[in-house]
């Protein structure tokens, strides 16, 4: 009779740790349909390419004035000043390009090549 | 890489100013100094930093002026003479040489500025300095010159990366 009742300790001991074990593992490990999907792409760049260019600030010759972010999946076209670093897309499974704008010696506006978004 | 349009002024400078409290030895003359500069192109084999694709073609700007000195250069003592030259960055407001470097026979200067020349314009006196017979100094009148290094072109931005939020 003593044995019966240890034996019923030691297996009920048994199945909570067992289920104990179970439920965490679902917890701290969902599964992939479960992460949430990213919804916006964070663009940095580490320079506007034209250090010695100065910034336009209301100048027509000789300066750079402005960045534009281009979604080249919808064709959207968003402007950033000239002095951001960052900017944070809409649409993160589009792809992006950035170029700078300016003036030249003339005062005609002139603009980079788009360099495209290169995503991590 | 860039290209660059150059255009230089030259401007007459204009005599030093004497006042004078004791007379001197020799009648002042009639200076005539002009005051030139010339951009210089980035050279890869100069000794010269070169920032990867962040300067202006140019690297250095060469004056050159002349000048006729109506007073005798200084020696040992610092009364009615002229000592040298002072060059100014005016777009800057900074002092690029003084008397020390531009003595009274130098006639010439190779100004290298931190990372190459920059975009736009950037304007430059030159003015003669001396002592007049009370040993007070004396600066003249100064002589201009401009360079203009033109933008021709943009480079897009660097290091542009994307990650998702």
């Amino acid at each position: 009779m003593k044995g019966l009742a240890s034996g019923a300790i030691i297996f009920t001991f048994a199945i909570f740790v067992l289920c104990t074990g179970c439920g965490s593992s679902r917890t701290s490990t969902p599964s992939s349909s479960e992460q949430p999907q990213p919804t916006s792409l964070l663009i940095t760049w580490s320079s506007d390419g034209n250090p010695l260019v100065p910034v336009c600030n209301g100048a027509t010759q000789n300066c750079k004035k402005d960045l534009t972010v281009l979604d080249k999946t919808n064709g959207a076209e968003v402007t950033v000043a000239i002095t951001a670093s960052n900017y944070t897309a809409p649409n993160a499974g589009d792809t992006y390009a950035v170029r700078v704008n300016g003036f030249d010696g003339e005062g005609n506006s002139i603009s980079s090549e788009y360099e495209p978004v290169t995503v991590e | 890489m860039k290209k660059a349009l150059v255009f230089l002024s030259l401007v007459v400078i204009v005599p030093l100013t004497h006042v004078a409290q004791t007379t001197p030895k020799s009648a002042p003359t009639a200076p005539k100094s002009n005051l030139g500069a010339r951009l210089v192109t980035r050279n890869n084999n100069a000794a010269v930093p070169a920032a990867v694709g962040t300067t202006s073609l140019y690297t250095q700007i060469a004056f050159d002026w002349q000048y006729t000195p109506n007073i005798p250069a200084c020696g040992s003592s610092l009364t009615n003479c002229y000592s040298g030259f002072t060059l100014t960055n005016t777009t800057l407001g900074t002092v690029i040489a003084t008397p020390s470097t531009l003595g009274p026979i130098t006639l010439s200067y190779a100004y290298l500025p931190v990372g190459g020349v920059p975009y736009g314009t950037s304007a430059f006196s030159l003015v003669a300095n001396g002592y007049d017979g009370s040993g007070n100094p004396l600066t003249s009148p100064p002589a201009t010159a401009s360079v203009v290094v033109n933008v021709t072109s943009l480079n897009a931005p660097t290091n542009l990366t994307g990650k998702p939020q």
